[in-house]
């Protein structure tokens, strides 16, 4: 009797571990890695990554009813049945002996491969250098994500600098803003938007800002770009509110308006702009020269190399590097690849990495190609002694 | 002796075939034409012979090397000597091919009997085609029709070949060498009253006016060249064509030394003085090799290579492998199905022979591009299938390998139509470390894929005519499939790993959901859904034939599917024709897969 709600247990975990799950989970993992792979036709990597893969459930809007509707499990909730399929064929069946080791083996290596890229998709942090020749610069830009900046520019010295991420950007929000005399609300938040100015066409025009270059902008919002190399105008108006809760008027803010609008108040200067956030290092790199081969009577890229001046954290020199196709720099725990070029031949971009589950795929995929090798020999060995 | 007859007859056999196409790729012209087109030339980045050059623009042009008709006797390097040095009668040989019935009907030779048509054919209505190319270009490769798409490929053939016409020398140009003796006794002359110019400003307006015409000649043929010929006299200087090289001359530059006996050997050629053109060349080489030492090694190498066609006889010889099999099945004779195996190893030698050769031409791993994927897959598929047949001996092994060989390299022979197949690799791909593991390990896997797919099919069509088959040898074609599948999971994974790692390396990315990972990625699920199904006893023998019949689907879709989609890191050119053969590919397996689940249904083979 008392073994029976061991038994009952016991059930469950046989269920869970069913192979049928496990076929079950793949091909769904295929079925979503083709649409998604078919996606790409129309959208950009990084707009199906985020609809198909990093993602929980993949979802179909209705727009007549204004309803999300999950209609496939995405990458996250397959990984996890994976995980919890495994663990369950690891308590029922799996065989802890020499023969069963190498399935063992290349199960768990592939959980842990799994873990690495969940560790990726959450913690590493992509970003871009765009470098001119002879520019010196100590900082990366995101690709995607925009700040809002507050820039006191009273002191001659240095500038102070408050930056709102993107993602707190929420209309009716308010935010004190340190080392300053203003709490900051946000009015509207387009994600992203055409910006024209006002023509005598516009009749009826409410301007969304009654300082800066605001009232003279026609804003249209339209829908987040699906395309890689296009980049979003978020434009979201704001105000300004002193210490007394008085207003001091409105602004017009987006990464489409290239300046940044000044103000005066309290005998301080400001500056308020959108632009691509940024990640601020303590080291610096100068772009010291690039160099872009061509194969000869061809358009062909043979090679491109950056060579680049390390300063450390004291602005000291510290020492020259190339970078270049397939040789990364790696740096303080960041890694530096050179992506691509501007016109002219004499601007350089490399892409940053921050990635703590660098490692992983390494590990475990060379313990899950060893798996598959033992369980290879083992299989062939039988296979022989069957022969012979 | 009889134990080394197959052998022996696929021996004979294939020295026979080789001769023919050796001869029949040489030249019948008097003139040493054979040891001229192996004068090294700069081409899209690469040294490679004036043979090779030859036989790409045929390729492209004609969709073949050879002739036929009144010209078949024209070798690919008589075709490219007649260009280069003899306009006049180049112009009247039919190497435009044109299938689209409204180009033709453009050209107004709608009652013509051939699909091929010469330059003078076209030269009337070029005015014409340009205005449409002109507009065709600008639109979105997307949008275009079949009809567009043919004309805008014509116009590309057209400026192919003029450009060919204009690369030793302007075409029909009467006396090259006489023209530039003029145009270096006009630099003598204009030059120095150009750099006075404020003393000596009475500069006759005729010489001005004669020298104004041949810059301008000289300037045209710069732009316009095939390829560049002038070759580095050291180290640092690069390789320059006939009109950038008679140019310089202006600014003062010394004479290249190859520039007279080039011209010197169009005009032997025209006369077709066998012995001072000869001479001229023998010069010419003389020349090259006291500068460069080894540059003509790899191409004489290259040279030999395209005469022996060794994927064009390894063709050959894996269709005689297949129909010697079918006659073993119909007479049940030992001897030929002996002879077949062998026909079968000679075919793969040869295959591995040329395999070798691009790997020393081209100092690159076996697969770079599209089309040595395409040889390389079936070398894979073909090696295992030789295997198998030698484990299991039942004649299955054999024949999907002799048919996998055949398909592969015919199509690998329709990617060479679009151009040299030995390209110089782009900045991220040029890795030979990456390039030999990751794409190599990729590329078996995607044999192995096939060549389980293939057994599959081969078994279904056997299963159709002779329905009492043995269980024993049904088992033993399950095992066969089972094993190729576990090969395919294991270097599909292993590769689509190292692709990772390399994009790693290059990008900081191990995965980064581009559609060729994506489709690697499907073909190790696949496999992994079909072993996990039959571990389960969720299918036996016959979802195992029909799965990795689907596993051909994929594999497909992966190989060539992914780069369709025109988008990512790995397309290399959206291919509008390949397109339908693709489908039509996977219709055929849709029907195998049909026909397998309708005629294995059998109780016997249910319980296997």
């Amino acid at each position: 009797m008392n073994n029976r709600p061991q038994l009952k247990q016991f059930k469950i975990i046989q269920a869970l571990a069913s192979l049928r799950i496990t076929i079950a989970c793949l091909f769904c993992t295929i079925v979503l890695v083709l649409i998604g792979t078919l996606e790409q036709t129309d959208s950009g990597v990084f707009a199906v990554q985020e609809r198909y893969f990093r993602c929980w459930f993949v979802y179909w809007p209705i727009e007549s009813l204004d309803l999300n509707l999950a209609i496939f499990p995405g990458a996250y909730s397959l990984s996890v049945i994976f995980l919890i399929n495994l663990s369950a064929a690891t308590i029922s069946r799996f065989r802890f002996n020499r023969k069963g080791a190498g399935i063992l083996l290349i199960h768990f290596s592939l959980a842990f491969l799994l873990l690495g890229e969940l560790v990726t998709g959450l913690f590493s942090v992509e970003s871009q250098i765009t470098l001119e020749l002879g520019e010196v610069t100590n900082y990366s830009q995101s690709p995607h994500a925009k700040e809002l900046i507050l820039v006191d520019t009273t002191d001659p010295e240095y500038d102070q600098i408050v930056s709102i991420p993107e993602k707190l950007l929420r209309s009716g929000k308010r935010y004190k803003i340190p080392h300053s005399p203003f709490t900051l609300q946000v009015r509207h938040v387009f994600p992203n938007a055409e910006l024209s100015y006002r023509s005598e066409h516009d009749v009826g025009f409410t301007p969304l800002a009654n300082r800066g270059i605001g009232g003279e902008i026609v804003v249209r919002p339209v829908a987040p770009s699906q395309q890689d190399h296009i980049v979003d105008f978020l434009t979201v108006s704001i105000a300004l509110i002193d210490e007394q809760g008085r207003s001091l008027g409105t602004w017009l803010l987006s990464n489409g308006l290239s300046a940044s609008q000044v103000f005066s108040f309290s005998g301080h200067h400001y500056e308020l702009q959108i632009r691509r956030a940024r990640h601020y290092e303590e080291h610096s790199i100068q772009l010291s020269e690039f160099i872009h081969e061509i194969h000869a009577g061809t358009n062909v890229p043979k090679s491109f190399c950056s060579k680049i001046n390390l300063f450390n954290e004291k602005q000291e020199f510290d020492r020259e590097i190339s970078i270049s196709m397939n040789q990364p720099l790696h740096y303080k725990g960041k890694t530096y690849y050179q992506a691509s070029y501007g016109e002219g031949g004499n601007v350089s971009v490399l892409q940053v990495v921050e990635n703590p589950g660098k490692w992983v795929p390494y590990i475990s995929s060379s313990l899950v190609a060893i798996g598959l090798l033992m369980q290879f020999f083992s299989s062939l060995s039988q296979f022989r002694k069957k022969k012979g | 002796m009889k134990r080394f007859a197959p052998f022996i007859s696929s021996l004979v056999f294939l020295l026979l075939l080789t001769i023919s196409t050796y001869r029949s790729s040489s030249t019948h012209s008097s003139l040493a034409l054979e040891s001229w087109g192996k004068i090294p030339v700069l081409h899209e980045g690469r040294v490679k012979p004036l043979d090779s050059i030859a036989r790409s623009a045929l390729l492209t042009l004609r969709e073949k090397q050879s002739f036929s008709g009144p010209y078949s006797s024209l070798a690919p390097i008589d075709w490219l000597a007649k260009v280069l040095m003899n306009n006049e009668e180049s112009d009247k040989i039919p190497v435009f091919r044109i299938d689209h019935p409204d180009i033709i009907h453009l050209l107004n030779q709608e009652n013509s009997h051939s699909k091929y048509f010469s330059f003078e054919e076209i030269e009337p209505y070029l005015e014409k085609l340009r205005e449409q190319a002109v507009v065709i270009g600008e639109m979105e490769s997307k949008s275009r029709d079949a009809y567009q798409n043919a004309l805008l490929q014509l116009w590309e053939k057209v400026i192919l070949y003029t450009g060919l016409s204009h690369t030793l020398y302007i075409a029909n140009a009467e006396l090259p060498l006489d023209e530039l003796l003029l145009f270096e006794e006009g630099i003598k002359i204009i030059v120095p009253l150009w750099l006075n110019d404020g003393e000596h400003t009475e500069i006759d307006q005729r010489d001005q006016a004669l020298f104004q015409w041949f810059w301008e000649r000289y300037q045209f043929i710069s732009r316009a060249a095939h390829f560049q010929i002038l070759y580095p006299l050291s180290q640092d200087e690069e390789w320059k064509n006939m009109g950038s090289g008679i140019l310089s001359l202006i600014s003062g530059s010394e004479k290249h030394p190859a520039i007279d006996p080039i011209l010197t050997m169009i005009k032997h050629y025209r006369e077709s003085d066998k012995v001072a053109f000869q001479k001229t060349l023998d010069e010419y080489y003389f020349q090259v090799n006291s500068l460069q030492t080894g540059l003509s090694n790899s191409v004489r190498l290259e040279s030999f290579f395209n005469h022996i066609q060794p994927f064009y006889v390894s063709i050959v010889l894996y269709i005689c492998s297949f129909l010697l099999l079918m006659f073993t099945g119909l007479f049940e004779s030992h001897f030929l199905k002996k002879t077949s195996f062998s026909f079968l190893v000679t075919a793969c030698t040869l295959h591995t022979l040329g395999l070798i050769c691009r790997i020393i031409i081209e100092q690159r791993p076996p697969v770079t591009n599209l089309y040595s994927s395409a040889i390389f897959v079936g070398w894979g598929a073909v090696c295992l299938g030789i295997v198998l047949e030698r484990i299991y001996r039942n004649g299955l092994g054999s024949i999907v390998a002799s048919v996998l060989g055949c398909l592969t390299l015919i199509i690998a022979h329709h990617l060479s139509l679009q151009g040299d197949t030995m390209e110089v690799m782009r900045a991220v791909l040029d890795s030979n470390f990456w390039l030999s593991t990751h794409v190599v390990t990729v590329t078996l896997g995607y044999s192995a894929s096939f060549l389980a797919g293939f057994l599959a099919i081969a078994y279904v069509i056997r299963q159709c005519f002779s329905p009492q088959l043995d269980q024993a040898s049904s088992v033993s074609v399950g095992k066969m499939v089972y094993g190729i599948i576990c090969f395919s999971l294991f270097f599909s994974f292993v590769g689509t790993v190292l692709g990772g790692i390399w994009a790693d390396q290059s990008w900081g990315r191990f995965w980064g959901w581009d559609p060729k990972e994506n489709g690697a990625l499907m073909i190790v699920l696949w496999n992994a859904i079909i072993l996990h199904a039959r571990w389960g006893g969720m299918i036996k023998l016959r979802g195992t034939i029909l799965l990795a019949i689907v596993g051909n689907i994929i594999t497909s879709f992966s190989w060539f599917g992914v780069n369709m989609l025109g988008v990512g890191l790995h397309s290399y050119g959206f291919m509008e024709e390949a397109f339908f053969w693709l489908l039509a590919f996977m219709g055929t397996q849709v029907l195998f897969i049909a026909i397998g689940a309708f005629n294995l249904r059998s109780k016997k083979l249910k319980s296997l």
